[in-house]
């Protein structure tokens, strides 16, 4: 915490190449958030470039009660869903079999000697996940691939803690759901 | 021991409390019950999943790109900018105290009012002309503050109240 302390504060000091080391550390986290909420792949780098100077220009804002992590998560969860009633194109994905595959071989996440019937389970997961409310979809990333805690999430999202967990079980009940209709004659899932 | 299965809730707070969750129930159901089993390890499959999600590639120069962005945008202000908030202070202290001592307090307030009186009486005759129109047209001027009271309760409600569900449904 003392470390994000004066790091902040050389930020606020005028030092604009200590930003440097929250956008990095950072990026991750707001990616993620954007990409589960913003489905139109021109917008989203835009978008996390945005949240990276409205995180920067309100710095001095930031009160160390709150986890930083939590606090940039908060704005770039208020800025999507600015984006998204702004516009409403962006509703709906162009997902596809191709761009998964290629995004996934970069990042690695296919071995060659994964089968094709997990590959195809991972693009339906996808495609249920984007189907799911804005809500619902931001729950899950924060959950599972931040780690939040319910209390961590409810700060973010501005919901209650019993909301927030209301919503994760629900969303991946529907997920578990629609995955056993699809793959379960075919014993890929339970 | 309870006859019955476990419902989904119980599976899923299993999984998110998984080093020693203490649900005695929950684990002695699982030991014995197959179809539970079964269902644990669909939830499992689809937390592993879950956690792979990798999301969006941003570009290499990202960093570079936003921090060529923040030149042009205004400095974040430090907040312990207390010689800032001192000089604010003692300004205005001064700007009140030095007219106050050298014309004195009854000079200040004739000067005062004169400015502010023209204003004053503009808006009252204004008032009454909208009040005495508003009478010649039949209308109660009562009852169209009420309206327009009850249309701005009914548009700040929305706005506090409804806007996050209609996020919520339409998004």
């Amino acid at each position: 915490m003392s470390d994000t302390r004066s790091l902040i504060n050389r930020i606020l000091a005028g030092d604009r190449n200590a930003f440097r080391s929250i956008i990095e550390e950072h990026q991750r986290l707001v990616s993620h958030i954007v990409f589960r909420m913003v489905f139109n792949q021109k917008d989203r780098e835009d978008l996390c470039q945005e949240i990276f100077v409205k995180v920067y220009t309100n710095l001095s804002g930031f009160h160390f009660g709150a986890k930083l992590s939590s606090w940039i998560a908060k704005i770039a969860y208020n800025t999507c869903l600015d984006f998204l009633g702004k516009n409403k194109k962006n509703l709906y994905n162009t997902i596809t079999l191709e761009n998964i595959a290629q995004k996934n071989l970069i990042a690695g996440d296919f071995p060659p000697d994964e089968s094709i019937e997990r590959f195809e389970i991972f693009y339906l997961l996808q495609k249920e996940i984007e189907k799911l409310p804005v809500h619902f979809r931001t729950i899950l990333t924060l959950y599972h691939l931040e780690d939040m805690s319910y209390a961590e999430i409810s700060k973010v999202m501005q919901l209650p803690e019993g909301t927030v967990k209301s919503y994760l079980f629900r969303a991946r009940r529907l997920l578990r759901g629609k995955l056993i209709k699809k793959y379960q004659k075919e014993g890929l899932w339970n | 021991m309870e006859l019955r299965h476990l419902t989904e809730e119980e599976i899923q707070e299993y999984l998110d409390n998984i080093p020693g969750s203490g649900n005695r129930f929950v684990e002695e159901h699982l030991r014995s019950c197959q179809l539970c089993q079964k269902a644990l390890e669909g939830y499992k499959r689809l937390y592993a999943r879950l956690k792979t999600d990798k999301g969006f590639e941003l570009s290499p120069d990202f960093t570079e790109k936003v921090l060529s962005r923040l030149s042009s945008v205004p400095a974040s202000k430090s907040r312990l900018n207390y010689i800032e908030i001192f000089l604010v202070i003692l300004g205005l202290i001064a700007g009140i105290c030095i007219p106050l001592y050298f014309m004195g307090w009854k000079y200040i307030s004739q000067k005062i009012t004169a400015i502010i009186q023209p204003q004053i009486n503009l808006i009252i005759t204004s008032w009454s002309l909208a009040e005495r129109g508003l009478q010649n047209l039949n209308i109660d001027i009562n009852l169209l503050l009420l309206s327009g009271l009850t249309l701005l309760i009914i548009y700040l409600l929305d706005y506090i109240i409804f806007r996050k569900r209609i996020h919520f449904f339409f998004y």
